[in-house]
């Protein structure tokens, strides 16, 4: 009898997998030391179920290298628990795969259906199952429902999609050359000659990110506003006032706006024209991840990461199909009409569905995006087994809003605009109408446009002007990036990938290069892109990686050699690293002087000492290792001044101010516990006034005993 | 800084001296930080 391995991504496939298999329902699970197998039973073979936990391989140097050592071109693959501390798990997790191979002589790969999934299947399969990646089968499937995966068992393909395989190896290759030889330089240059240690990193698409924030910094930092002037008019038809636009948006000069002011004020003009237009504003098409996380981050405030995260849950839960997609299509044997029915039992979606399924045919719109394995993200129709946390119902609520949105008729908007006349000067009356909802019905509460009535009016009607004034306006700098416009960005330079873009975001929020949902970028960040732009601008520019991702997708379709893009890849770094090992020094001494004043600032409190004036710092006892408030001044001026903090918990200034006292707050983050945030002076007078409290309780009780 | 300073002497038909428009330039909320120390570092000039 055959006995078949399946490998899937992650334990929650493997479930469903191994449930989808199993004919009679029936799945063993086995626990072996913490890594769930599933058993399932098939007429003519047994299969066993395991899954990986994301990658369990990773990329390394060969062995006999420090981990410090700089420049590093000799790589391996390794399985993760020998790079990574916190991976030792992992250990038992392969041990036990190993195990359960020896068993089976045929090996199906059943991750997702991406670069990645290929990836970590094609290691698991290699080194895990003895070299089994040379005849293994793959599963193609876009949706975790039992009869997609049935169907994607069935017709497994013959062979690894290789060339999957390819891309995903080489990506993670060229990333970890780019990545551990620069951020070694840097922290190590950093160490040596800035004399102080602080993990720098930077890579292949990190450097060009971190520079379009920084960049964007730079334009706000040197901006300087020009004045110009608009026009403020109202005007008034019958009883009712109208806001009028003035037929300049923008007026540059000063005079020229007083004189249309001075011209126009208590007048009346005349209706010249009436421009009525019709227009179809058709539907969007169906999400690919990158329009998901935009629109979740505009409706919901979710960073990209978390959409994302959020859409895996969804998608293992057998509710949506595969997010990691950059298609915007919708193929017909995905079976619309099973789907919308199948929605349509949620009390919800119930109405809007049945309008759709009311309507003449189902054809979806659909954008000009396509992906070769996976169609847009939709609703699979499955009911939810558990109850969704909000956040993911929210999610779940967007996604299916906009697939029954893609099904509906065009909205139709009429909108007016009038022409007023007033002694030669032109202002507009602008009014919009919604005729027909269409698709906009389906998407609320996501959808809406606003509309502006206007009152009836005719040509030659004579209209009074109620108000006019001139508002001086300056000119605005360029808005931060946020999560949402950043994305897109990346994806319009094409650098990373739909699956790595959201990662690379919150990476720099981890390496303290940026703050705040309105990217700022610390003074760390400037000062790394700045040196980096010095000495090796290569690594900041887009093009280079513009033009590496491209080759990358080469090997993707067949077009590129895995091993000739990382060599060109290594060439084009080689030249970068001798530049910047040749001005080490320089580098290290300018980071150097950066992190010290980073960390400086902020263990430094905004409120100075109140008893000699000098800077409080946040400091730890060196033999106690307790941390305190303590003054700068203590050797200059001997002021002996502290405050206690609390000692559980990571520490971070708030740069406000107390209600109470005016001196600073500070914050504490402790696991699993709500941020508290506390006065260190007024915490410190407290304990005084209580501590002064107990000592006259006492010395009354003394005084009593001592009088009886 | 001195570019677009003919902007803001077109904009009020000449009645503003650089004076001026440095002083409004270093007030407004707009401007960007390097940009006000450029424009308060000519101011003291």
């Amino acid at each position: 009898m055959a006995t078949t391995l399946v490998v899937s991504e992650k334990p929650d496939a493997a479930k469903r997998i191994a449930e989808s298999l199993s004919d009679r329902g029936q799945v063993l699970r086995h626990m072996k030391r913490g890594v769930p197998i599933y058993e399932v039973s098939r007429p003519s073979e047994k299969v066993y179920v395991c899954s990986a936990l994301g990658h369990l391989y990773s990329v390394d140097q060969k062995r006999g290298i420090t981990r410090r050592a700089h420049p590093v071109w000799d790589l391996t693959w390794k399985p993760r628990y020998l790079t990574e501390r916190s991976q030792e798990r992992l250990r038992t997790w392969i041990d036990q795969i190993r195990q359960v191979s020896r068993e089976a002589n045929c090996f199906v790969n059943a991750c997702d259906y991406d670069i990645e999934g290929s990836v970590i299947g094609a290691m698991v399969l290699k080194y895990a199952c003895n070299g089994a990646d040379r005849n293994a089968k793959r599963m193609k499937f876009s949706t975790l429902t039992t009869k997609e995966l049935q169907e994607a068992y069935a017709n497994s393909s013959t062979g690894l999609d290789q060339t999957l395989v390819n891309a995903g190896m080489c990506r993670h290759e060229v990333d970890w050359v780019y990545g551990i030889n620069l951020s070694r330089a840097l922290t190590d240059s950093a160490r040596e000659h800035g004399r102080v240690y602080s993990t720098l990193s930077t890579g292949r698409v990190q450097g060009p990110t971190l520079r379009f924030i920084v960049h964007r910094e730079e334009e706000i930092n040197c901006f300087v506003p020009s004045p110009y002037w608009t026009i403020e008019t109202v005007i008034k038809v019958g009883d009712s006032t109208i806001n009028a636009q003035y037929e300049k948006e923008r007026i540059d000069s000063k005079s020229e706006a007083d004189k249309v002011v001075a011209d126009c004020e208590g007048e009346s003009g005349t209706i010249t024209d009436i421009d009525s237009r019709r227009s179809k504003i058709y539907p969007p098409p169906p999400f690919d991840l990158s329009a998901l996380q935009a629109e979740a981050y505009r409706h919901f405030g979710l960073r990209p990461s978390s959409t994302l995260g959020i859409a895996e849950r969804l998608y293992l839960d057998a509710l949506i199909s595969y997010p990691r997609t950059s298609s915007q299509k919708l193929p017909p044997s995905i079976e619309y009409r099973k789907i919308l029915e199948n929605l349509s039992s949620l009390e919800e979606y119930a109405a809007k569905v049945s309008v759709v399924l009311s309507g003449r045919g189902l054809s979806p719109t659909e954008g000009q995006r396509s992906d070769p394995a996976h169609p847009a993200i939709y609703p699979t129709g499955n009911m939810p087994h558990r109850a969704l946390e909000p956040r993911e119902r929210k999610v779940y609520d967007l996604i299916v809003r906009r697939f029954v949105a893609t099904f509906g008729d065009p909205a139709i908007r009429q909108s007016e605009k009038v022409s007023v006349s007033v002694r030669g000067y032109i202002f507009y009356l602008k009014g919009t109408r919604i005729l027909a909802g269409g698709w906009t019905d389906l998407y609320e509460p996501y959808a809406g446009f606003e509309e502006i009535h206007l009152p009836s009016l005719r040509i030659d009607q004579i209209v009074d002007i109620a108000r006019i004034v001139s508002a001086e306006r300056f000119t605005q700098p360029p808005s931060r990036f946020n999560p949402s416009s950043l994305l897109r960005l990346m994806e319009r330079e094409n650098i990373g990938t739909k699956a790595t873009r959201a990662d690379m975001i919150d990476t720099l929020y981890n390496r303290g290069y940026i703050v705040g949902e309105r990217m700022t970028p610390t003074p760390l960040a400037l000062n790394v892109i700045d040196v980096l732009k010095r000495y090796c601008p290569k690594v900041v520019e887009t093009g280079f990686t513009r033009e590496l991702e491209e080759k990358m997708q080469g090997i993707e379709y067949g077009k590129e050699r895995k091993e000739r893009v990382l060599v060109e890849a290594i060439e084009h770094l080689r030249p970068v690293m001798a530049e910047l090992e040749a001005r080490i020094s320089e580098v290290g001494t300018e980071l150097g002087k950066t992190i010290r004043e980073t960390r400086l600032a902020q263990i430094t409190l905004l409120s100075p000492c109140p008893q000699c004036g000098s800077r409080l710092v946040v400091v730890r006892n060196s033999r106690t290792g307790k941390r305190f408030i303590g003054c700068t001044g203590r050797w200059e001026k001997n002021c002996t001044f502290s405050l206690p903090l609390p000692q559980i918990g990571a520490l971070t200034l708030s740069r406000k101010s107390c209600a109470k006292c005016g001196f600073e707050l500070v914050i504490v983050k402790a696991k699993a516990r709500r941020p508290m945030i506390s006065c260190p002076m007024c915490f410190m007078e407290k304990r005084r006034k209580q501590a002064a409290q107990s000592k006259q309780t006492l010395d009354e009780r003394h005084g009593t005993k001592d009088t009886a | 800084m001195k570019q677009r300073f003919k902007e803001w002497a077109r904009a009020y038909d000449g009645d503003i001296s650089m004076k001026e428009y440095l002083e409004r330039v270093v007030g407004l909320p707009e401007t960007g930080e390097r940009a006000k120390e450029v424009a308060r570092h000519l101011l003291k000039k």
